[in-house]
């Protein structure tokens, strides 16, 4: 029986049914060409599965020491520009209650000076 | 590095997990130490850059941290830690610009045994040849051949981890591997 390279690869991986497997190993034995098929397939998972980077030792208390910093997402330039915005709030903020001592300090008090009832904003 | 959960390690996980929404470090740590050559593995053969990999790697555990409440427990732990090592490998191959050149010296090793200098030096021009031929595969081939042969997934598993069909897992398979075989072929031929 001819087996095609997909089902070569079921049997590579497992996934072929126990009766199918075992028809499978039988003509394994027998057919050379068969059994040189595997190996080459064999060779390709291999290699596929070589040259995998390791984590380096520190790899855990790393990742354990940016958790515990807090916000760990990436800083944006969508976050950075958010941020500016807030410092230009807050500058503003401070100049207008700045603003407002000033105006409390030096204008209130002439105010203060005439009653409500005798101010006459127009002059009359 | 074939990976098969034991029930022990699933129920580890289980403990690990509830510790994590606690806000337990030390659960994380543990978490980190079991899965990350898994999870650079898996990275790695999706990213395909060496340089990138740890990157990728801590965005994910970091990841588990921050949102381990995305986990509903309906499904194994280590089912969504591949799902978020996927979709976060995926978002970085998006996202980057690509390098001209990827150093992956370390990777021309394979382990060899007894063997003669020609048969390694084959063995490492095979290796080669299929690193390039992975390099050049869409990512939707690269994933699947990721979870099966370097996490040892079965079909059904990696089609949970992707939530496509186990017939599409097959047939992707399939088509990235026909892919590396006839780049290897091809290779022989013209040598």
């Amino acid at each position: 029986m001819m087996y095609d390279d997909r089902t070569i690869w079921r049997h590579l991986d497992g996934e072929m049914p126990e009766a199918e497997a075992k028809a499978f190993a039988e003509a394994r034995v027998k057919d050379t060409a068969l059994a040189r098929r595997i190996t080459e397939l064999s060779e390709v998972s291999a290699a596929v599965r070589g040259g995998v980077p390791k984590p380096p030792p520190d790899f855990a208390a790393r990742v354990v020491a940016r958790a515990m910093k807090g916000p760990v997402a990436p800083v944006l330039p969508l976050d950075e520009a958010r941020r500016f915005l807030r410092r230009v709030v807050v500058a503003a903020a401070i100049l207008a209650a700045v603003g407002v001592a000033l105006f409390a300090i030096k204008i209130l008090p002439s105010l203060v000076e005439t009653p409500l009832w005798a101010w006459d904003p127009l002059g009359k | 590095m074939l990976l098969k959960m034991s029930p022990k390690t699933r129920t580890d996980d289980t403990d690990l997990v509830r510790r994590i929404r606690a806000g337990d470090a030390l659960a994380l740590r543990l978490v980190v130490e079991r899965y990350q050559e898994r999870i650079f593995a898996l990275i790695h053969g999706i990213v395909r850059d060496a340089h990138e990999v740890e990157d990728v790697a801590q965005e994910v555990f970091l990841k588990v941290f921050t949102r381990i409440e995305a986990f509903d427990g309906r499904s194994q732990f280590y089912t969504w830690l591949y799902r978020v090592a996927v979709n976060a490998a995926k978002d970085h191959v998006k996202k980057r610009v690509r390098r001209p050149a990827v150093a992956l010296d370390e990777a021309d090793a394979l382990p060899g045994g007894a063997e003669g200098p020609d048969a390694g030096a084959a063995r490492n021009e095979t290796a080669r040849l299929v690193r390039e031929a992975i390099d050049e595969l869409p990512v939707r081939y690269r994933e699947v051949l990721a979870l099966r042969e370097l996490e040892g997934l079965s079909y059904d598993e990696v089609a949970t981890v992707l939530g496509i069909s186990i017939g599409t897992v097959e047939s992707r398979l399939h088509r990235a591997r026909s892919r590396l075989k006839r780049k290897l072929e091809k290779a022989r031929e013209a040598s």
